[in-house]
């Protein structure tokens, strides 16, 4: 086996590229991002690691606009999500100077996977460590998409998803805990999604939305986040009381 | 017969510029839009081969857009001004546009400015300029008239005088302009001045 994990382009006996797998390891190892498409709104909500209280929390950003009505959250290695996060800016201003038109949410997100492939049948380099998640609006038909892309280059649309750490355990939840919502309802289910691995509370949760009427990517403030936060744990309080209250009555 | 003129105001800058698109001696139309709005506070009023106006404006309009992604902030009036001017320069000894552009931008510390950039990539920050034959006449108006600060009534009305002469004395003058204004709310087109619509119907 470890014969066959050193260069990208030799696949394994039984069919294996280690070294994507590898890339994959890497996503796990990296933060936890949320994805969740409603019906006029998208949300993004990332977890942030206990930020330095030394550092300018501006410039480490992690939900970034790709253009006015595409967004894009990332899970794994920051250097390779600096890259790629210019190369598709890049693309989607080339897009509207030869097409006169905004790029389609599926047309950013096949060229990013197209990348993210063509790193995977090269000699001498190494695959991106990072998977994507891909939010936005159509231009003219104003239809919300979520894609996700991961560093094998396959790329497919999604009601809800995570990548990152524990993403399996936010992915559970969401399958079980998903529903059409709108609004600021979509806000609250990526909130809740992404608090069941992240410590509660807005300084470690960083969460973007795009709404349909808008158009355009909005950073929540902290104290916007700790208000949602609020709400939802006043929620779960309630469910957990009406859940005991009937029974100490009988 | 392109003409394109601009000056700065208090606290806004406008520019002017004709709407025909002629080829030899045909007219093709006179509500060509020959000013584009580069971002949400600057405006390029371009003049030359159309071929080259229209890909080259757009080039720099896209450029400046993904300075703005990549960077989270906009390019100052000065920082676009002088990229534009980049760009006509290394192209100028291999194959150059020919497009004379005035710039007119807004910023918050530098507030309204105005840049003269023509085709060799000549790059002056300016109170007024303009292109063409009809230079000739909105200039001598602008120097006669123009006071730094300006109100937007004043300077449409000196606007008015240009094109007013510009009619009266450029032997095939362009029938039709549009204004266009850039202040703090941003740029936006300010009025038209026609003396000929296109014919949208025919009657029988």
């Amino acid at each position: 086996m470890a014969r066959y994990d050193r260069a990208i382009t030799v696949f394994s006996p039984d069919g294996h590229l280690f070294q994507v797998e590898y890339a994959l390891e890497a996503v796990r190892k990296g933060n936890a991002a949320v994805g969740v498409r409603g019906t006029d709104t998208v949300v993004l909500a990332v977890e942030k690691k206990s930020t330095p209280k030394l550092q300018d929390t501006r410039s480490a950003r992690k939900i970034v606009s790709l253009d006015n009505h595409v967004a894009l959250a990332c899970a794994g290695l920051k250097a390779d999500a600096r890259v790629l996060i210019n190369k598709a800016r890049i693309e989607c201003q080339s897009h509207r100077l030869t097409l006169e038109d905004p790029v389609t949410v599926e047309y950013i997100t096949r060229y990013i996977a197209g990348l993210q492939q063509k790193y995977t049948q090269s000699g001498g380099v190494r695959p991106f460590g990072l998977s994507t998640l891909i939010v936005g609006f159509d231009p003219y038909t104003r239809i919300p998409s979520l894609y996700q892309t991961d560093p094998s280059g396959t790329f497919s649309a999604w009601k809800a998803n995570a990548t990152g750490r524990n993403s399996n355990s936010i992915r559970e939840f969401l399958e079980k805990n998903y529903k059409e919502t709108s609004g600021q309802e979509t806000v609250k289910l990526a909130i809740r999604a992404l608090l069941e691995v992240v410590e509660s509370g807005g300084k470690n949760i960083e969460v973007a939305l795009m709404t349909r009427e808008e158009g355009t990517l909005r950073q929540l403030e902290e104290a916007e986040i700790d208000a949602i936060v609020a709400e939802i744990e006043a929620e779960k309080a309630a469910a957990e009381a009406a859940k005991k209250g009937p029974s100490k009555e009988t | 017969m392109e003409c394109v003129f601009g000056l700065v105001g208090n606290g806004f800058a406008i520019v002017a510029a004709d709407t025909s698109a002629v080829h030899s001696i045909l007219v093709h139309k006179n509500n060509e839009d020959k000013i584009m709005v580069l971002d949400s506070h600057k405006l390029i009023a371009a003049s030359g081969e159309p071929g080259d106006r229209v890909h080259f404006t757009e080039y720099a309009q896209k450029n400046v857009s993904l300075y703005q992604f990549r960077n989270g902030i906009p390019l100052t009036t000065a920082a676009a001004a002088n990229f534009i001017r980049r760009e006509l320069a290394t192209a100028l000894r291999k194959n150059p546009y020919s497009v004379n552009i005035l710039m007119a931008g807004y910023g918050k510390e530098a507030g309204a400015s105005l840049y003269y950039i023509d085709y060799i990539a000549t790059l002056h920050k300016v109170d007024k300029g303009a292109f063409g034959y009809g230079s000739y006449f909105s200039l001598s108006t602008m120097d006669r008239h123009y006071r730094s600060d300006m109100s937007v009534e004043e300077a449409i009305e000196l606007d008015d005088k240009c094109i007013r002469e510009i009619r009266s004395r450029l032997v095939i003058a362009p029938p039709n302009f549009v204004i266009k204004i850039v202040d703090k709310d941003g740029a936006r087109e300010h009025a038209w001045r026609q003396s000929v619509q296109d014919v949208t119907t025919a009657s029988v």
